[in-house]
């Protein structure tokens, strides 16, 4: 009787060891701290604070192609801006209220607006029949020496973001190419400039819209007095 | 220490429990089984709650695990999250490839911090659940701005404020500087910028078009595309411009340059001979080589991956964009999930790619490479394009 009462105590004894160590297991009572996890916070910086960059218009110069905007020399455009500290941090460009200013130009978008030439899709070839809309843009050239063009190309949503970009650009040098060949312009008198397929001139997603953004745009720019 | 008081519990139980059914003898967890393979790893749950139950699910499905019910589950993940977190982590047998507490930073951080940890003690390599991501942001007006945010999509927030149309931003060196195109002095321009000091530098802005940059790694150069010469043509310089040098003449043009990890071959995009198709040159010159992609008749986009094995790419099927996979050298296509232009995280297993709405608007989604499981970025940003990831 008192021998099986021992017994029975050793074995609730047993068992309750048992337990115990089973559940040091499943929590060690000392776990590393982790260092990833105090570094991250330290990293407190945050986000920069913006500098507003001063337009420049360096001089163009004509180089084996495309007249040449020499890059700024390093260091000229940096934080803190050249500009009074006083001035106001509101952007010159992409909101102005006044007439567009390009290259210290005023650009005249309506002028040769029904000279937009379109492509095929993935194309940048020169339609034949696109070629006569470009005939007033040379003869106003030429009546106008004082006077740049600006060539915009632009794609259709079909393509990725930066193959339509280059795309763009080789839309608007195909154009540039013929005025300054078939015109006889100064090569220096016209620019080009890409923006892919940010700027639609229609909002579609059908043919229909495709069609009507896969163009080049023809800006002239005229001296500011 | 830890260890042998489990053996010698498991002795004790061994001993003690003899007169009870034997239990299923369950495998040891092993590393190499879920190794680059296409398994999810199975695992559970339990035990946290609210911020860091939402993120650690969110960072250990990314990584390629499913969660199961415990049953079902080789991994037994568990824990408890207060001022501080502990995790653990067993397999069926109670082995413990992890136990940590984790103290020092928001709920999230910690999340993330023992997520990695986790994955790494599965796969044996380093979790992203800390890296960082750059991207576009459309507005409706065109304009937009380059964000940038952890790679879950939290925390994002604008580097740039200049209500211009921007693209394709590309790391620096130390995740320090981005390079991108920034139409703010009305033309499309290149720009290094320092998110230490918020300083900008032009990198290029030539007459005509200056598009792509992408910074090599280390980075030393950049490599872009310019239309000085007459044509989008291939050119490196350093982060602020200086010593630029030509690579390629192209009859037609080329885009969307794109480094190997050793910083030694260019990838890049060519419509000389039709159809954009993959090429590499060296960063120093030399003669293009065209990459085979076998299966695919157009290629744009590239990213190498970190590893230097793979190069990913977007191809376009009738109507639709593929993000697909070929190996560096050239060879056979795999088609990974309908998207286009997708970044490599670091790990070379994960991407984020950008995915075309109804409306037509871009929204980010990160892609399990050997699961080919996808999991949309929770943004609230509108129109997000063009993610590169920091690495």
């Amino acid at each position: 009787m008192k021998r099986s009462l021992f017994l029975k105590f050793a074995a609730l004894t047993l068992i309750a060891v048992v337990g115990s160590t089973g559940c040091a297991t499943k929590k060690p009572k000392s776990p590393t701290p982790l260092y990833g996890a105090r570094t991250s916070i330290d990293n407190t910086a945050g986000p920069n604070t913006l500098t507003n960059i001063p337009p420049t218009n360096p001089p163009l110069e004509v180089g084996t192609g495309i007249p040449v905007r020499p890059p700024v020399v390093p260091g000229v455009i940096t934080n803190p801006p050249l500009l009074p500290p006083t001035t106001s941090t509101t952007n010159g460009v992409g909101s102005q209220s006044g007439p567009e200013i390009i290259d210290g130009h005023a650009a005249d978008r309506a002028i040769f607006a029904a000279s937009t030439v379109y492509f095929d899709y993935d194309k940048a070839v020169l339609k034949a029949a696109e070629l006569g809309k470009l005939q007033p843009v040379i003869a106003a050239l030429k009546a106008a020496p004082q006077n740049k063009l600006r060539i915009e190309g632009h794609c259709d949503e079909r393509g990725t973001e930066e193959y339509n970009r280059a795309l763009g650009e080789r839309r608007a040098l195909a154009i540039r190419d013929f005025i300054i060949r078939s015109g006889k312009i100064a090569p220096n008198r016209v620019t080009t400039t890409s923006f892919g397929e940010d700027k639609p001139a229609e909002l579609g997603h059908d043919e229909a819209a495709w069609a009507k953004n896969r163009r080049s745009e023809i800006v002239l720019l005229k001296p500011q007095n | 220490m830890n260890l042998n008081r489990r053996q010698f519990a498991a002795a004790l139980v061994t001993t003690a429990a003899t007169s009870l059914p034997a239990p299923a003898q369950e495998p040891k967890f092993d590393v190499n089984v879920y190794r680059d393979t296409s398994k999810a790893i199975p695992i559970s749950l339990s035990g946290f709650t609210g911020e860091v139950a939402t993120t650690l699910r969110f960072d250990l499905e990314v990584a390629g695990c499913a969660v199961v019910t415990p049953e079902q589950a080789q991994v037994l993940i568990h824990g408890t999250n207060g001022a501080r977190l502990e995790g653990f982590v067993s397999d069926r047998a109670k082995n413990y490839l992890l136990s940590k507490a984790y103290t020092g930073a928001n709920q999230r951080q910690l999340a993330h911090a023992f997520a990695d940890d986790v994955i790494f003690a599965l796969t044996q390599t380093r979790g992203i659940a800390r890296t960082q991501v750059a991207f576009k942001v459309k507005a409706p007006n065109n304009t937009g701005e380059v964000y940038v945010a952890d790679y879950d999509g939290n925390g994002a927030a604008a580097i740039t404020a200049d209500r211009a149309i921007i693209a394709a931003p590309s790391w620096g060196p130390g995740s320090k500087w981005l390079a991108y195109t920034s139409y703010k002095l009305n033309n499309a321009d290149i720009f290094s910028h320092n998110l230490d000091t918020g300083e900008r530098h032009i990198v290029a802005r030539y007459g005509g078009s200056n598009l792509g940059p992408s910074v090599a790694p280390g980075g030393r150069l950049v490599a872009m595309i310019l239309s000085k010469g007459g044509k989008p043509d291939l050119y490196v310089a350093d982060l602020q411009g200086r010593g630029l040098q030509q690579l390629t003449h192209a009859r037609e043009g080329v885009s969307s340059p794109c480094w190997s990890p050793d910083g030694q071959t260019i990838c890049y995009v060519s419509s000389d001979d039709g159809p954009a198709q993959l090429y590499r040159i060296g960063s120093n010159g030399g003669t293009p080589q065209r990459i085979r992609t076998t299966g695919v008749f157009n290629a744009t986009e590239p990213d190498w991956s970190p590893d230097g094995k793979w190069i990913n790419f977007t191809t376009q099927r009738g109507g639709n964009f593929e993000v697909c996979i070929v190996p560096a050298g050239g060879g056979d296509v795999q088609s990974l999930a309908t998207g286009q232009d997708a970044t490599w995280a670091p790990n070379s297993r994960t991407l984020m790619f950008c995915k075309r709405g109804r409306g037509g608007a871009f929204s980010l989604s990160l892609l399990d490479v050997p699961t080919k499981r996808v999991k949309d970025v929770p943004l609230n940003l509108g129109n997000c394009s063009q993610p590169t990831w920091a690495r």
